[in-house]
């Protein structure tokens, strides 16, 4: 109860700062709109990647098996014609055309060991990320069909005969109808951009309340410290939710953002986005005492996030700076995680940014918790 | 009269700042124990142990017959505070305010509604229940700041100087407001800079000066501890200025006070200055619209035991 009090407080007071609502919400709705419009020719079917462009070879360790034929029959359905899948037995060679941006990818089949390796050039990333989304798909099912086969070899002819697509991934990605536009892609990176900039409610909050003796009074209270926090926590992330929420809401209905077939997933990232910029906030509420100096480093911290996000700077232009750059930006991680999801069908970048916003949580929130404690006389009775 | 709160030994230190300094005081059950001492004297820190907001280095406390290191948020449950800023949420609307420390006590329900309804009558705030604080009076704040207090019924209130910079009207209402508390059955912890407030409603008095408590008593028995002096108490005009050392250089004035209208002068009690008093007003075109006799105020009290007045 005195938790749902603390939350109810907070949503009220926030609901109620209109120019604040207005700004977070109105601001990325309005850029999305004005950077979808203005980059229409630029984002879009000019830079659609074609599959017949892609050229593909393979090598085969030891005996062809089924392996081999499904991943024959795999490329067979994702190329389109014109493109090329080879086979090749000069695997050095084929890493130095990789190297050189000749081909799309490698293969190495290795029947003994029963593995699937992909080589792959980032410089040709999209194209080449399709081609391990596929293989990933493939050799996922193919473990499976294998495992099966071995407890329950009638199974298998079950499954394979209701089986009526020999499609391992669907192609929604690189359809006319789902080709990426500007207002896609500014879309997502307006919303996360957006939710990163959801960490001054709670620190421009936790430092007034603060100076204006509200903390100390909610102390003389017999609420737990534990309540306490927990009941900030839930009232700001329902705060950066409800306006997340509306924004988002925009962009599907009136905007006709794409976020996947099963944006679920997408919205799970963002909201995790939002414990973490939650937890930054307060933890910088804690530690500083005025309003400007927090939010200067919070600012700074977006700023150099934006930067190796590719928020400014298209990041193949960087160099050496931003392959490593872009591991410490949560905008890098969040795009990614959900562009990757919802073009690709690869969630491998997605678990990945799950992972750090977890830790990155995790540890906000602890510290907050650690100095929220020096603060209270009886943290511990 | 039970203690409610007992005090032994309490001592509290900054980095090299003794700020309380082995304070024992006992506060019965049912009183309005008023605490008095300049600024940096030690009764914030005092009050804000017993608030269960900064931790003693040593000594005893005990409240309602708990310790408070051991059952704080049991104690807390029973007090009511009154911080001397005024703390409440501008965007929340004064029921909203009231509600919800209220809530943090542990109410709920139609109860909570009751008791908000009840805190806020008690102030004269109903009709302004669903206004914003941000468009009220600074004494209406004041008043919304002791609503969010006592909603919950508590058996202790510390009340933090509850009526500084409000108009007279608001302070009457807020002292007012004190004595019905203590009337309904809360004992009440007060303090303030205003002697008179202080003499007015406290059934006890504490002055505490570096940190000790220096004396503790009914208003006479700290009368009692200048019986050498006297007062005389002269209502003059609004804006009247006068020369405070120039009266104290009259044979057996000991100090001169001046606040707005009020010029009150201690002096010696075999002394009889009156009529030099008179005189020099006279010469001095200090108008004396009346002029009474009478025993010590606390300020002298404090004066003669601490060697400087209240308000330095």
């Amino acid at each position: 109860m005195k938790i749902l009090s603390i939350a109810k407080k907070i949503i009220l007071r926030s609901l109620r700062d209109i120019n604040t609502m207005l700004i977070m919400c109105a601001m990325p709705l309005a850029l999305i709109f004005v950077l979808g419009l203005a980059f229409e020719t630029q984002i879009g079917s000019d830079s659609a990647i074609e599959l017949n462009d892609m050229h593909i070879t393979y090598t085969v360790i030891g005996e062809k098996t089924d392996l081999s034929y499904g991943i024959e029959n795999l490329m067979v359905e994702l190329l389109s014609e014109g493109s090329i899948y080879e086979m090749t037995d000069d695997k050095d060679n084929e890493i130095d055309k990789l190297k050189g941006a000749q081909i799309t990818a490698f293969i190495e089949i290795n029947e003994d060991e029963e593995t699937v390796t992909l080589y792959k050039n980032n410089r040709v990333d999209t194209s080449s990320s399709i081609v391990e989304s596929a293989l990933r798909s493939f050799t996922a099912r193919y473990n499976t069909i294998v495992e099966i086969a071995k407890v329950n070899p009638m199974a298998v002819q079950v499954i394979l005969s209701n089986n009526e697509t020999e499609e391992y991934v669907e192609k929604v990605g690189l359809s006319e109808k789902y080709q990426p536009s500007a207002m896609d892609y500014y879309g997502v990176v307006m919303v996360v951009l957006f939710i990163l900039y959801g960490f001054l409610t709670p620190l421009e909050e936790v430092i007034t309340d603060k100076a204006e003796g509200l903390t100390t009074r909610v102390s003389t209270t017999p609420v737990k410290p534990i309540e306490k926090f927990i009941g900030n926590v839930l009232g700001y992330v329902s705060v950066t939710c409800i306006r997340a929420f509306i924004v988002i809401g925009v962009t599907i209905f009136f905007y006709d953002v794409n976020w996947g077939g099963n944006p679920t997933y997408s919205f799970l990232l963002l909201f995790a986005l939002i414990v973490v910029m939650t937890s930054l906030g307060m933890l910088l509420g804690e530690v500083f005492k005025s309003n400007s100096a927090a939010s200067t480093v919070g600012h700074l911290l977006i700023v150099v996030s934006g930067f190796f996000g590719g928020a400014y700077l298209a990041l193949e232009d960087m160099g050496n700076i931003a392959n490593v750059g872009k591991y410490f930006s949560l905008i890098w991680w969040a795009n990614t995680g959900i562009s990757n999801q919802i073009y690709n069908n690869d969630y491998s970048n997605m678990i990945s940014a799950f992972i750090i916003f977890a830790l990155l949580s995790a540890a906000f929130l602890g510290l907050s918790v650690i100095l929220m404690n020096r603060r209270e006389a009886y943290s511990n009775v | 009269m039970e203690n409610i709160v007992q005090i032994k030994n309490l001592v509290k230190s900054f980095k090299n700042v003794t700020a309380v300094d082995g304070i024992n005081l006992n506060i019965k059950d049912g009183e309005i124990f008023g605490l008095l001492g300049p600024n940096g004297a030690g009764k914030s820190t005092t009050i804000n142990i017993l608030c269960g907001i900064l931790r003693m280095d040593k000594g005893e406390v005990t409240c309602f017959n708990k310790d408070l290191n051991k059952k704080i948020r049991d104690i807390k449950k029973d007090i009511g505070v009154v911080p001397q800023n005024i703390a409440i949420y501008e965007d929340l609307k004064a029921r909203e305010n009231v509600a919800f420390f209220a809530s943090l006590y542990g109410l709920k329900g139609r109860e909570l509604k009751e008791k908000v309804e009840q805190a806020l009558e008690f102030v004269g705030l109903t009709d302004r229940s669903d206004d914003y604080p941000k468009n009220f009076s600074g004494g209406m704040k004041r008043r919304l700041n002791i609503a969010c207090a006592i909603a919950h019924r508590p058996k202790l209130i510390i009340m933090d100087e509850p009526t500084v910079g409000i108009d007279p009207q608001s302070r009457n209402h807020i002292l007012e407001s004190v004595k019905k508390l203590n009337a309904m059955g809360s004992t009440i912890i007060y303090t303030s800079h205003y002697m008179e407030e202080v003499e007015a409603i406290c059934t006890r008095i504490g002055i505490i000066d570096h940190g000790k408590l220096i004396a503790c008593g009914t208003y006479e028995e700290l009368q009692s501890l200048v019986s050498d002096r006297k007062s005389v108490v002269i209502e003059s005009d609004i804006g009247v200025s006068i020369n405070r050392d120039e009266i104290k250089k009259i044979k057996g004035v000991i100090e001169v006070f001046h606040e707005e209208n009020i010029i009150t002068i201690e002096t010696q009690k075999e002394s009889d200055c009156i009529g030099d008093i008179t005189l020099f007003c006279k010469d001095n075109d200090i108008p004396i619209r009346s002029i009474n006799m009478g025993n010590v105020s606390l300020e002298t009290v404090f004066l003669s035991l601490t060697g400087r007045s209240l308000r330095d």
